[in-house]
């Protein structure tokens, strides 16, 4: 089923939209889940609740990029589970290691104030990825936005893991001269 | 990772949401488009070459022909040695040929073939990027240790026919795996990691000249920097080899026991060197990168100094 007629079923209020959302998106969001979080448990109940979300949302919105919207709520509650199972105790996987890497452009600061309203820094964020490359952009947003593994992202381009590595590496310190240039304070 | 630095990074990972939504379309399928023109870029460069070769294949055939029926036209007074010669000599000139067609064909210009043909992704990287190294075998290592008195005394060649080969069963036990281990694996048997809870790129980043930045370092026996232009790798595998043993391997392996500092090769025509010393604790150190001869020196003498567990 296209995703027109998917969302023709949620203008419905047609249950049915669930199950067609479930079966043309359900591994693409659990990916997403999984990478964050790790445990399949958890991330089986992040896509659970990406359907009850988008049943909420849907109407009055209607997301012209239907596959990314869903991304994106999955990809923010696997985040907020995330940070609940960093309080009780340190959780492993591919999340962890994304963010020891993430860390290193965030700009030195005596401050650790919220100096930097969110919606500048995600305007910033998206700024700084239209200067990239189109490969650099390409494996920068496969390693933080999906959190896939370097191993994942080779394949995926026909890369060299060697090459991911580099190409990560320097963008990370592309991101954190451009932080610092724009004076960011996280 | 510090408080203040992790939120930084959650803050971060949070702001990518609004990334645009045509780059995270772009990404996926940039990496199913590149799987798809791969194919048909090399079903195109068969295409485009395969019939020059062939041709070329062909005047070669017909050419070694046409050379090993005037050998034998000339020698068939003479013995069947020289006809073979003469045959051989023709096939070996049409394979000279061939090989020379296909130096010529890849000796081209990298924009004259098709992107999407080349394997392993030439134009991927602008700047040279060393490839991972190929590390030692630890199994393959034992095969080849002989007794120090053996090697010195009769050099190494004749190390690889001396029949008294330390029996090695009596020196490792146990099945060594190369393989790189999860971090935070640990294992039993030999060739394991050292203690990952002790060795941390931290700590092994004061013997590396500055310069450097630690870019990956897995289960804390293997290590990766980079400077912006080289990577350096290191990787450390505790063995129950011991520093009475010489071998001969490739790369080559040496001990503390030896006058190592002398036997170090130069670097090969990419500017690395690759190389591994065994430590009187049994730790194998491997290194490869692209450091000055006394750098190198200085950093393996520095992981002596450490206290492997």
């Amino acid at each position: 089923m296209k995703d027109a007629e998917i969302l023709d079923l949620y203008w419905a209020r047609d249950e049915r939209a669930i199950a067609e959302t479930q079966s043309a998106y359900g591994s693409y969001c659990y990916s997403i889940a999984w990478h964050i979080l790790y445990t399949k448990e958890d991330a089986d109940e992040c896509v659970n609740d990406t359907w009850f979300k988008a049943w909420k949302a849907i109407p009055p919105g209607r997301p012209s990029r239907f596959a990314l919207f869903l991304g994106t709520i999955t990809r923010n509650l696997s985040l907020d589970r995330w940070k609940e199972r960093r309080t009780m105790k340190r959780g492993g996987g591919e999340m962890t290691v994304a963010l020891d890497e993430l860390a290193e452009c965030v700009p030195d600061a005596r401050s650790i104030e919220d100096a930097v309203v969110t919606a500048e820094l995600e305007r910033l964020i998206d700024s700084f990825l239209h200067t990239l490359p189109e490969k650099d952009c390409n494996v920068f947003l496969r390693r933080y936005w999906y959190v896939e593994e370097y191993g994942e992202i080779a394949k995926r381009y026909g890369m060299n893991l060697n090459t991911v590595k580099t190409s990560l590496f320097r963008t990370r310190n592309k991101l954190r001269e451009y932080l610092e240039k724009e004076g960011i304070v996280l | 990772m510090n408080t203040e630095k992790e939120s930084g990074a959650i803050r971060l990972m949070e702001a990518l949401n609004a990334a645009s939504e045509e780059l995270l379309e772009r990404s996926e399928k940039a990496g199913r488009a590149e799987s798809g023109e791969k194919k048909a870029g090399i079903r195109l460069f068969v295409q485009k070459y395969a019939k020059a070769c062939a041709a070329c294949l062909c005047l070669a055939v017909l050419g070694a022909a046409y050379f090993g029926i005037s050998q034998m036209r000339m020698g068939s007074a003479g013995d069947a040695n020289t006809k073979n010669a003469g045959i051989e000599e023709g096939y070996n000139g049409a394979a000279q040929m061939g090989e020379m067609v296909q130096e010529e064909i890849g000796d081209q210009e990298p924009e004259q073939i098709p992107d999407q043909a080349q394997d392993g992704g030439w134009w991927e990287s602008a700047e040279p990027v060393f490839a991972e190294p190929e590390w030692l075998d630890i199994e393959s290592l034992k095969k080849v240790a002989t007794a120090a008195g053996n090697a010195e005394a009769n050099g190494p060649e004749e190390v690889r026919q001396e029949k008294e080969t330390v029996p090695v069963e009596g020196l490792v036990q146990g099945n060594m795996s190369t393989e790189i281990p999860e971090a935070g694996e640990t294992d039993t048997t030999e060739g394991r990691p050292a203690a990952n809870d002790v060795l941390t790129g931290e700590e092994l980043a004061a013997a590396v000249p500055a310069g450097y930045d630690l870019i990956s370092a897995e289960g804390s026996l293997y290590y990766e920097w980079f400077d912006g232009e080289h990577s350096l790798w290191l990787k450390l595998t505790e063995t129950e080899l011991t520093t009475d043993l010489r071998f001969d391997a490739e790369p080559p392996v040496y001990t503390v026991q030896q006058e190592w500092k002398e036997l170090i090769p130069s670097a090969d025509g990419s500017g690395y060197l690759q190389f591994a010393l065994l430590y009187e604790n049994g730790m194998l150190a491997e290194y490869c990168g692209a450091l000055e001869r006394d750098e190198v020196i200085l950093l393996m003498e520095s992981l002596a100094e450490i206290d492997f567990p």
